[in-house]
């Protein structure tokens, strides 16, 4: 087989590894925490977006609205994700002792 | 490549609307401007502005990444890359009194169409709807995404 080839492959099979490495390292802490901090970082932007149109700085109107309706659907996530956290940790409660 | 990825596209096409309307309102604005350019000293009529537009491309990365996943080559948005000049003739008007008319009396008026900037200014009118409709379609999937379970 071609050296060229054969390489490949193997970078091929490795790059999965690498990925998953990278992703179960961070604790479930830290990967909440990135979480939440993306969520009020999409929040800053809209609102400095927003800013930015009423100063007069911006000019695109639909480019604002966007951000808005980014951040909006990013909160709506967060929240779907906590309240699946908090069922589990309530069904885990009425457990029987 | 994001989850926003179909907004992204979106934004890029209604930025690129907002410039062509730009356009064409300057073009509509001086379909009657004689004096835009000097050009050796004679002034020159305002000359039709036209929107070039093309696929953005986010380069190497792009094409490796569309190489690798081997998923198809998915397009990007759009993007204004150009904004040309109409080459065609000036319209010859017989206006002897104007102060811009040559020794016959004739006056080099813009080459703007006002017909054609109105058929132009509904297609770039309705684009912005179109892609609203899109982003709106988008954004409708993802909530709809969130209601999985519920």
């Amino acid at each position: 087989m071609n050296p060229i080839t054969i390489n490949q492959l193997q970078l091929k099979n490795q790059l999965p590894n690498i990925k998953q490495s990278t992703k179960t390292s961070g604790s479930f802490s830290n990967t909440l925490s990135n979480a939440v901090e993306q969520l009020n970082q999409s929040q800053l932007n809209s609102q400095q977006d927003i800013q930015n149109y009423i100063n007069g700085k911006s000019t695109d109107l639909h480019n604002v609205m966007i951000a808005v309706e980014k951040s909006s659907i990013m909160l709506q996530t967060a929240v779907q994700v906590r309240d699946k956290a908090v069922q589990a940790y309530q069904e885990i409660m009425r457990m029987q002792v | 490549m994001g989850i926003f990825n179909g907004l992204n596209i979106s934004a890029s096409a209604l930025t690129a609307e907002r410039v062509r309307m730009d356009v064409i309102s300057s073009n509509i604005a001086n379909a009657n401007t004689t004096r835009a350019k000097l050009v050796n000293g004679k002034w020159q009529p305002y000359r039709r502005k036209d929107v070039e537009l093309s696929t953005i491309n986010n380069g190497f990365g792009h094409y490796l990444n569309n190489a690798m996943t081997s998923q198809g080559n998915t397009a990007g948005g759009v993007e204004v890359s150009k904004i040309t000049e109409d080459p065609s003739p000036f319209k010859m008007v017989y206006q002897p009194n104007s102060p811009d008319a040559d020794k016959n009396g004739y006056v080099k008026m813009p080459n703007v169409n006002p017909t054609k900037e109105m058929v132009d200014l509904i297609s770039a009118s309705r684009s912005y709807e179109a892609n609203v409709t899109v982003l709106n379609a988008s954004k409708g999937m993802l909530l709809k995404a969130l209601e999985i379970g519920r």
